[in-house]
């Protein structure tokens, strides 16, 4: 039972982190039909806040830096759509693309460049390692806070997009962009929020991520966010709920296969996972969530 | 002449080498209803968007009440008081009916008047009442119609733009928006009709002009556009003499 208890919440804290990082995806695709691939960086310019933070004042990650972190992301994401995304906003989708991968490698390079290509320390304090006695199973404090916060996070996110107008306003422009326009509302609004939402996913993803490794890397923003865009692709792509969905479900199979693959071929682990993604894919082009096309969608 | 609400003067729309607009001059005065009609590509919904901003006018000037808004953005044009209801309505189909109206009001910021505007468009759209809370693509193509115009009422507009509101509906339909139509004329409301549905539309307009490749081919009177047969026959495929 206690075993069960502790690999569940393993599924559940690992598939919280790609569902954070799919959605951060799927929320800017879904607006401006953008796939965003320097999401990884900002991930890592949260990290290197971090870094940055500690190493002048020598506050430990805590309470104190998390935040700091989540107000990195969210205002290097909103700095992205301002200087890099909304000039190319009109031109075709390749443009935005290639402009994202352009991002990618210039703050890659600048973090190699004036920080170091090797790794940083951010070391993380002992509790968030220790165990705790549930009554059922004993877990990482960890796994714990990284569940309860993203279960908090989609909630407040769905709140955000049912109650506000501005989430309104977002899930209209998923629909018809043109058109939310034309009742009034600010594309250029719109486009923030996204993008501050997805910063903010990314942010809480960043301080989990650390949390885990206890280092910072120019490249710590890659491999989440690649497994993030398999979560996204899974559930549907630009479908919010389909990347939720997709990213637990991505989560529980890399646990289960975690287990069940003798020692020998463990380190085949992904290759198991995207085999069955593929073979998900086969039968559900359109993802597990995904609606196919429909007339007035939009043709992106 | 007194001074027109909405002015066009020769405006062009061009996608790359292709002109679908060129040269329109137009106007709409206050109280008036404008029938701008022509045949299936005749370049009405790119002049609209055009006026609207949506796509970029390629020569000319678009003046609301004196103004120069040919480059103003779609969001500053609601803001100023152009309404429109697009062609093939475009509902949030993924949003309930309430949540169509709540963003067609985004423009007008004060909270009072927005929930007595709601509740005058209800009362007026009873069965958006009943839909309310249903996701508005599961209404029927009327329903969409009345929904769309009603969203482009709630921002208060001063003039209303109404892309082929009767297209795709069945004729016992197209028959109870013209009279809505007729409605919002009688409250005073300035509207640019812009139709395929020849007949209705001059019936209710009180000028009206005549679109085609691109090009105007009559501005007058809608009673003389309609006693025309030979312009109607001729660019509309329709004779209107009975």
């Amino acid at each position: 039972m206690e075993y069960v208890v502790q690999q569940l919440l393993n599924a559940l804290s690992i598939g919280g982190n790609y569902a954070l990082l799919a959605l951060g995806l799927a929320i800017v695709f879904s607006v401006i039909g953008l796939v965003n691939f320097a999401y990884g960086e900002v991930i890592a310019v949260a990290g290197y806040v971090m870094f940055a933070v500690f190493t002048v004042t020598g506050i430990a990650y805590g309470w104190v830096l998390m935040p700091i972190g989540i107000l990195a992301a969210v205002v290097v994401s909103i700095a992205l759509e301002r200087v890099a995304f909304r000039p190319v906003r009109y031109a075709p989708a390749a443009t935005g693309l290639l402009t994202a991968f352009g991002v990618s490698i210039l703050i890659k390079n600048f973090f190699i460049t004036v920080v170091a290509t090797r790794s940083k320390s951010v070391p993380t304090p002992a509790w968030l390692g220790q165990q705790i006695d549930i009554g059922i199973a004993r877990i990482q404090v960890i796994q714990l806070l990284e569940t309860g916060v993203t279960a908090v996070a989609l909630l407040l996110l769905l709140l955000i997009l049912r109650r506000t107008n501005i989430g309104l306003a977002m899930r209209a422009a998923a629909r018809d962009f043109d058109m939310v326009r034309m009742v009034g509302i600010n594309a250029n609004k719109v486009i923030a929020a996204a993008f501050a939402v997805s910063g903010f996913l990314a942010g809480l993803a960043a301080i989990f991520i650390i949390a885990r490794r206890g280092v910072v890397d120019p490249f710590m923003g890659f491999t989440p966010v690649l497994k993030a865009f398999v979560a996204a692709v899974l559930g549907g792509f630009g479908s919010l709920g389909g990347a939720v969905v997709g990213g637990f479900l991505l989560g529980a199979l890399e646990v289960f296969f975690q287990l069940v693959l003798p020692p020998s071929v463990a380190g085949y682990r992904d290759a198991f996972v995207f085999v069955l993604v593929a073979a998900i894919l086969v039968w559900r082009p359109q993802g597990l969530v995904g609606t196919k096309r429909q007339f007035g969608d939009k043709d992106e | 002449m007194t001074r027109a609400m909405l002015e066009l003067e020769s405006v062009s729309v061009d996608y790359g080498a292709v002109k679908a607009v060129q040269s329109v001059n137009l106007r709409v005065e206050e109280g008036e209803v404008v029938a701008l009609l022509g045949p299936n590509g005749a370049g009405k919904t790119s002049l609209i968007s055009a006026v609207m901003g949506i796509v970029p006018v390629s020569a000319g000037t678009v003046r609301f009440e004196g103004q120069d808004i040919t480059l103003a953005s779609p969001e500053e044009k609601v803001r100023k008081g152009i309404g429109i209801s697009p062609e093939g309505r475009r509902v949030f189909a993924n949003l309930t009916v309430a949540e169509n109206l709540q963003l067609g009001a985004s423009a007008q910021l004060d909270k009072e008047v927005r929930a007595a505007q709601l509740a005058k468009y209800l009362e007026m759209f009873p069965i958006l009442k009943q839909r309310y809370r249903q996701k508005a693509g599961t209404l029927s193509g009327g329903e969409q119609q009345q929904l769309a115009i009603s969203r482009c009422l709630m921002s208060r507009p001063r003039i209303v733009m109404l892309d082929e509101p009767s297209l795709g509906l069945a004729p016992v339909i197209v028959e109870k928006i013209f009279d809505l139509i007729a409605e919002l004329k009688a409250s005073g409301l300035t509207i640019l009709l812009v139709e395929q549905n020849a007949n209705e539309a001059l019936s209710i307009a009180d000028r009206a002009y005549l679109l085609h490749s691109g090009r105007l081919r009559f501005e007058g009177a809608a009673q003389e556009l309609f006693d025309s047969d030979d312009l109607m026959t001729h660019y509309m495929g329709v004779g209107t003499a009975q």
